[in-house]
């Protein structure tokens, strides 16, 4: 191999490639960062970064191992947000639940000729395999992180994964530190924040903040084994949300939303907390009023939560203290907490950002509701294309593809509800709204619809319910029979999270972890 | 596949560091062909006399191959004894390094120019030094992006000896580091190969000029700032030895800036003998620092009500200081945005001049003070001024304020009367029976419902409100500005924009518009504290009777509101009860107004039960108590009028203590949202403007009365010309302009019109003078200047009201239909809100009571205003309001809601462009719950109900169906059903 000059940019001549080792595929530039790409030699996902010269002229763009905890051409340490993990709750901090991958890489361009078909890739029967099982215990959360699988148990141990081979990185899951550790009845139930090595684990009582650094395999003191603890204000308080982080230009946050913990009337007294990755409280701030804990827009740098009425309060990043005047709506959107409506965060087809509402109304009805926020931003109020969709049922979870309509991007005309009676697709576009796909548990099963949201991928909408796991929507309007799906014959009593990771898509089961592979296959 | 070589994990061939611990993955070392010295990435050569070239070794012992390139620009810089012509073969050439691999890289020199360098001996000929770089494949972070990292390579000119640094500027020494002793060190260089003997050191004062800044500062000689030579003990320097001269700094005294420029000359013998010298300049004076005069801690005691500090700050330094930051801090946090010690007038980047001083205004702000210090007499702030000048760095002072300790009042109910015309705020204690109308504004308990907009300030801040009589008062200054009955303007339209008027900076009229939501939030939150005011001026009795302190911060309320009340304005309400701190605990405007509103005639019923008790009163004194009184509560106020059929039970057995509770039920309530008191005024004014037009017209120019008279129905200026601005009265520019005018003519016109109305009630006849300037005409306004008089009478407004008093007897029908009760069981007429005040409205009604109360044995009790009775019709409704919120304790009376609701308007459908058809089964008057059926001709999704003519309910079904069933269970509670489909409404308007 040899270096050639570029004389006209005052550089050494880059090309684009595959970046995991030993492959090294040339790969088309995407002339843009913070994108997920994908080696069809290798099968394997990459994340793209574009670095700009300190002197001016064009960046040079990278292909980075989803792997790597360090750049592999500036040397700078990754602590921020990678578009190939599963970093959080939804998969990212819009709640969208859906890959980030707006230019539809991993999957290709929609191929009427072929779909895809789901198949089993690997099975993991226990996170601690050398431990006995602890009351209670069972896979609460799945997350990717630096293209490892995270599994979080809801008594606090975690463990990691490699992701195409089902290996355990270590025999011994890593344990709570300090005391007490999450117990049965406080057990880890949300998914975890994880941002480069870091991870923040919330259960009701604790949020933990720990460096896995070493655990990934950093190299010799490149990681810190210091870790935090943090508890509600009071003993009458309670973590009530999913950590939410913050990619700010400053570096990653987290927001915790607390409240009280004995509440008839929503959440009492909620209160954001914001936290460094390690566990340093920055400040906090009031919301009174919001209905669920808040999203984060990286776009405009703002975290955006609703009120009662609908009304859209914004915060925004480089001060957190201090929010900004409420949006109203026109006309009012009663969401009550108790209906447990949900939102998400999407780019719509010209790449500005939309805010979703799921809410179910008092007659069990789901509607869905859709407002442009930059709209709202200039005309100083929400206005909302509002949807009633014929579904009833108590709202669980709710997924919006995002990204503009890009020729590949198939997850961005996609959206999916998940409700006690089944999980159900929509087209985005909400044209008409009727469903295109449904899924639903075994009628025996208490709930027919699924426990963790929906995950949205240019593939179609991927739901697991009880008895199996389906890949429900591809975009075109199969039947029923067309719908791929592997049985997965254990009992699935409460949420076990569900993280995609290239073309695989990963769930807890019990105490251990299921891969599925997504394929293609041609036409039936 | 290569391997990292920090941590052996795998890496890519092109990889630049290793992904798993940042290590460079490619390692060059470069050292002297000839020794094996390595040089690292900044290397230093000495180029001896009489070298052709430098040979330099690069190797790559890293895993991956590295890039090395000699760049155009590193050439452009080189001094002539450098051959430059042979070097730039080596120019803009990629070198691959693969691991392992080393190789050697020649500078070439210009043999005969390094001899004349070498041979120059006054410095005066080309550089004695070159800066040579080299670009690697590594990259370095830096200003927001990466760079090649470069290898520096420094050829010095081993020739005599020198001095580093040769020249040292101080841009400005402060005179502190003066006194605690500073030392400037030279180094003294012997690079040659032979020992050089130190003959001595001498000082020269330069004749320099001070840099610009400092053009004023007085010239300091070496014996001043310095203290005394170095000493030339070891005088001999080894070859390669270099030597550490220290020159000691004197502290002169100085007033101001102080500017030296010296020079250190140094005699020595190297071969033969030479001097070196080095130059040393720069400013001294005092640093700029922030002092402040003001005492630590800054104590406030008594604050009662907001006050403003003034803090001095100086800097007495001889440089401008800059302020980097201003911080309140509440212990070790950052202190809440909205505090009680507001900071103004100093921001950061700002600049104190040398001497310079700065007023800093601090605001003491009780009203604003955090709930959680309510329980603390003082209450402490840290003011962190950050900048940039000597010692700390900062300049801290501690304000502690006694703002009392305030009690969140227990126990006692709130009731606020939030009236079209006038709000008053009413404490009520049960326990003890206490009760008190709080004194909102000087003397008087009743704040008039007006907000005046004052405009901003010149440096363009908002000035915000004045509220109550003080409005009232400014509005002659910009009548556009006020607003009146901010509850009516909230009833009336809650989405538009309220449009004010503001001069700009250069004169000119602009707007600033809000939301009748900011509007409402601002009056409920001036409600409250001018009520928490109040109560620091009730008297030692009336407080221990209430059990509370003079400090208080009222955190629940109880609200009136008319009977007719939509979905929007019990949201606007519940948000403006939260802005102001007010109900917190409740979230849904449902449970707002079931829990905390009362609707105000069933208040002015509850009052009238509390007189009936309360054995100071002389309410129905001739009247004996009964055990069921059937009362008409008829509130006429500023823009609304309620009517209640209220039964109340037990009255005279609680009396005898024969039962522990009063029992009020509450049958029925009808309203008329739109006609109150103020409608005289308006009234008046139209008769006013009908004879000023018949003047102007003689005049020769007929003044425009029809769209004054419009003007005068609006509540503010902005709702006024939004319809203004869409009717295209006036197109363009000039549309604000003529608004104003005709809005202004039109507050002018009503408030003469209020004044009449009440010495009418005195007088038969009144006249009322204006001017005749300034009004809107047809024409040219006349030259000579008149006035307009109008002469109103007592029996015309009489005739007038009279036929609307009738036009509102039917609500007395409705509610005592509603309530199924006989007319000779109606006991009492209860009359209450400032409409009632007009004898013949309530003539007209009690007349129409007692004509279908004909035959009754019982006579009827008719409370009203000015009947010497006790009863306060004023603050009667704020009193039920705080009585309403006593039945959550249950402790001697108990309410409950008996009523039978109907249908206060048709319930149309669409039939054509502009005609409505009604649901056949949702008449006016329907009793609820009622339900009827909607057919299509085709089948249909979607069905818009109508009141009025204007939309009112909307319903959106999944599919397309046949017929609808509607189901009214309550106002504004619709269900729409097709088959197994269920649709709620939702109030669109």
């Amino acid at each position: 191999m040899s270096f050639s000059w570029d004389p006209d940019n005052r550089r050494f001549v880059t090309v684009t490639r595959c970046p995991w080792p030993g492959c090294g595929a040339p790969a088309e530039p995407f002339h843009q960062g913070g994108l997920q790409g994908w080696c069809p030699r290798c099968e394997r996902p990459y994340a793209t970064s574009l670095e700009p010269p300190s002197q001016g002229g064009a960046p040079v763009e990278w292909s980075l191992c989803p792997t790597s905890l360090f750049h592999t051409f500036t040397g700078r340490r990754l602590e921020g947000y990678s578009p190939v993990d599963w970093p959080e709750a939804s998969g990212g901090p819009e709640r969208s639940g859906c890959a980030d991958d707006p230019r539809g890489s991993v999957f290709g361009a929609p191929n009427p000729l072929h779909g895809w078909g789901l198949e089993e890739a690997w099975t993991l029967p226990s996170i601690a395999p050398q431990e006995q099982n602890r009351v209670g215990d069972a896979v609460a959360a799945v997350a990717v992180m630096r293209g490892r699988v995270l599994a979080v148990s809801a008594r606090g141990r975690m463990s990691l994964v490699e992701p195409f081979t089902g290996e355990l990185l270590s025999q011994r899951p890593i344990d709570w530190p300090g005391f007490p550790t999450p117990d049965a009845d406080h057990p880890v139930a949300f998914t975890p924040v994880v941002r480069g090595s870091r991870v923040v684990l919330a259960s009701a009582l604790q949020l933990l903040f720990r460096d896995l650094a070493s655990q990934l395999g950093a190299g010799p003191n490149q990681g810190t084994e210091s870790w935090r603890v943090v508890g509600p204000e009071s003993q009458e308080r309670r973590f009530v949300g999913p950590p939410l982080g913050l990619d700010t230009p400053e570096g990653p946050k987290v927001a915790v939303l607390e409240a009280d913990a004995e509440s008839r009337q929503g959440l009492a007294n909620p209160v954001l907390r914001f936290f460094t990755l390690d566990g340093q409280e920055l400040t906090q701030c009031p919301v009174q009023g919001i209905v669920r804990p808040p999203v984060f827009d990286r776009r405009s740098q703002q975290l955006l939560w609703l009120d009662a009425a609908g009304f859209l309060h914004r915060l925004p990043a480089d001060d957190l203290s201090l929010p900004l005047p409420a949006l109203p709506t026109d006309p009012l959107l009663p969401l009550s907490p108790s209906l447990h409506p949900t939102f998400a965060l999407a780019e719509n087809a010209r790449g500005d950002t939309e805010l979703w509402v799921g809410r179910v109304d008092r007659q069990g009805v789901l509607e869905l509701c859709r407002c442009d926020l930059r709209e709202a931003e200039s005309r100083g109020e929400l206005r909302w294309v509002r949807r009633k969709v014929g579904v009833r049922g108590a709202l669980l979870a709710l997924s919006v593809g995002r990204g503009p309509h890009h020729r590949q991007n198939l997850a961005g005309q996609l959206l999916a509800v998940s409700t006690d009676q089944g999980v159900f697709s929509f087209p985005k576009d909400l044209i008409d709204a009727m469903e295109h796909g449904a899924a639903r548990g075994h009628e025996t099963a208490d709930l027919r619809g699924s426990w963790d949201a929906p995950v949205i991928c240019s593939a179609g909408v991927l739901a697991r319910v009880q008895g199996r796991v389906q890949l429900l929507e591809q975009g075109l309007p199969w039947g029923r029979s067309q719908r791929p799906s592997v049985a997965l014959p254990v009992r699935y009593p409460r949420p076990q999270g569900l993280a995609l990771y290239g073309r695989l898509l990963i769930m807890g089961v019990s105490m251990g972890l299921q891969a599925l592979r997504i394929v293609p296959e041609g036409r039936p | 596949m290569s391997l990292c070589p920090g941590c052996q994990a795998p890496a890519a061939q092109w990889d630049r560091y290793c992904g798993c611990c940042g290590t460079p993955l490619a390692r060059l070392r470069w050292q002297l062909a000839d020794q094996q010295r390595e040089l690292g990435e900044d290397g230093r050569v000495a180029v001896r006399r009489g070298s052709h070239a430098l040979r330099l070794s690069v190797a790559n012992e890293g895993s991956v191959p590295a890039g090395l390139v000699l760049p155009a620009e590193a050439l452009a810089e080189l001094p002539p004894w450098i051959d430059r012509a042979r070097l730039e073969r080596l120019q803009e050439r990629a070198i691959t390094l693969e691991p392992g691999q080393e190789q050697e890289l020649a500078i070439p020199f210009a043999t005969a120019e390094l001899e004349r360098v070498f041979a120059d001996r006054g410095q005066q000929g080309a550089p004695l030094s070159a800066r040579l770089q080299l670009l690697t494949t590594l990259c370095q972070l830096s200003e927001g992006g990466w760079s090649p990292r470069p290898l520096h390579l420094s050829l010095v000119v081993a020739r005599e000896p020198w001095f580093s640094p040769a020249g040292s500027h101080y841009r400005f020494l402060p005179s502190e580091r003066l006194a605690e002793g500073l030392h400037h060190e030279l180094t003294l260089h012997n690079e040659s190969a032979e020992e050089v003997e130190i003959l001595g050191f001498s000082l020269e004062d330069l004749p320099d000029a001070p840099p610009s800044w400092a053009q004023d500062a007085a010239r300091l000689d070496a014996a001043q700032i310095l203290e005394g030579l170095p000493s030339a003990e070891h005088t001999l320097l080894a070859p390669g030895e270099q030597r550490v001269i220290r020159l000691s700094f004197a502290n002169p005294a100085l007033e101001g800036l102080g500017w030296f420029s010296l020079r250190l000359s140094c005699r020595y013998r190297h071969r033969s003998a030479g001097q070196v010298f080095a130059v040393v300049q720069g400013v001294v004076g005092a640093a700029p620092r922030l002092t402040c005069d003001a005492p630590e801690p800054l104590g406030h005691p008594s604050v009662e009500r907001d006050e403003v500090h003034t803090l001095v700050l100086r800097n007495p330094g001889d440089l401008p200081l800059k302020i980097t930051g201003v911080e309140l801090l509440r212990g070790d946090a950052v202190a809440p945005a909205r505090d009680w010690l507001r900071v103004e007038g100093l921001a950061p980047g700002e600049i104190l001049p040398p001497g310079g001083e700065r007023a800093l205004h601090y605001t003491l702000s009780v009203a604003d003070r955090p709930e959680d210090e309510f329980d603390q007499a003082w209450s402490s702030r840290r003011l962190r001024i950050h900048h940039d000048g000597a010692g700390a760095r900062v300049l801290e002072r501690s304000v502690d304020a006694q703002l009392g300790v305030v009690q969140v009042p227990t126990g006692v109910f709130m009731g606020v009367d939030f009236g079209t015309s006038n709000s008053m705020v009413v404490l009520l204690r049960p326990d003890t029976r206490a009760n008190v109308a709080l004194k909102l504004e000087g003397e008087s308990e009743q704040l008039p419902s007006l907000m005046y907009f004052l405009g901003s300030s010149p440096s363009g801040r908002s000035q915000g409100f004045l509220f109550g009589r003080e409005a009232d008062a400014h509005a002659e200054l910009n009548p556009a500005n006020l607003v009146r009955s901010i509850k009516s303007v909230i009833s009336r339209s809650p989405d538009t924009w309220y449009h004010f008027l503001e001069r700009s900076p250069e004169g000119a009229w602009r707007r600033r518009s809000y939301r009748p939501q900011e509007l409402l939030d601002r009056f409920i939150i001036e409600l409250r504290r001018r009520a928490e005011r109040a109560v620091s001026g009730l008297s030692m009795q009336q407080l221990r009777a209430l059990r509370i302190g003079p400090k208080v911060r009222f955190r629940q309320a109880i609200f009136s509101h008319p009977v007719e009340v939509d979905a929007a304005m019990k949201e606007a309400l519940m948000r403006a009860a939260h802005a102001a701190g007010l109900n917190l605990q409740l979230q849904s405007a449902e449970d707002f107004i079931e829990e905390r509103c009362v609707d105000e005639a069933t208040s002015a019923a509850l009052a009238y039960v509390y007189a009936r008790l309360d054995p100071g009163s002389r309410v129905g004194v001739e009247h004996e108590l009964g055990n069921r009184e059937r009362v008409i509560c008829v509130d006429i106020g500023g823009g609304t009028t309620d009517v209640a059929a209220v039964e109340i039970l037990d009255l005279a057995d609680f009396w005898d203590q024969a039962v522990e509770q009063v029992r009020v039920e509450l049958h029925s309530t009808a309203g008329d949202p739109l006609w109150g008191g103020d409608d005289l005024d308006l009234l008046l004014a139209g008769w006013m403007l009908e004879e000023i037009r018949e003047q102007s017209a003689r005049q020769g120019a007929a003044i425009l009365d029809q769209e004054i008279l419009h003007a005068a129905g609006f509540r503010s200026f902005g709702e006024y010309f939004n319809g203004f601005r869409a009717r295209q009265v006036v197109r363009g520019s000039e549309a604000l302009g003529q608004a104003q005018a005709f809005y202004n003519k039109a507050v002018e016109v009503l408030r003469k019109a209020e004044a009449a109305k009440r010495r009418l009630s005195e007088l038969d006849r009144v006249e009322v003078r204006l001017s005749d300037r300034d009004w809107p005409r047809s024409g040219e306004q006349p030259e000579q200047e008149a006035e307009f008089r109008v002469v109103l009478e007592r029996q015309r407004l009489e005739r007038q009201v009279r036929e609307d008093a009738r036009a509102r007897i039917p609500l007395l029908e409705r509610v005592v239909g509603a309530a199924q009760w006989e007319w000779p069981t109606v006991s009492t007429v209860l009359f209450t809100g400032q409409g009632s005040r007009v004898p013949s409205i309530r003539e007209e009604l009690v007349q129409h009571v007692q004509q279908q109360r004909a035959g009754s044995p019982d006579k009827l009790l008719v409370v009203q205003p000015d009947d010497r009775s006790g009863f306060d019709p004023k603050r009667c409704v704020g009193m039920g309001a705080a009585i309403w919120g006593t039945r959550e304790d249950g402790e001697w009376i108990s309410v409950r809601r008996r009523m039978r609701f109907e249908l206060t308007h048709d319930l149309q459908t669409r039939w054509g462009p502009f005609h409505f058809r009604t649901v056949p089964g949702l008449e006016r008057g329907q009793s609820l719950p009622a339900q009827a059926t909607v057919d299509f001709r085709k089948p249909r999704q979607t069905l818009e109900l109508f009141r009025d003519g204007a939309l009112y309910m909307s319903f959106t079904f999944p599919e397309a169906v046949d017929a609808i069933e509607l189901q009214v269970r309550g106002p504004g509670d619709i269900l729409a059903v097709a088959g197994a489909l269920q649709v709620p409404g939702e109030v669109l308007s």
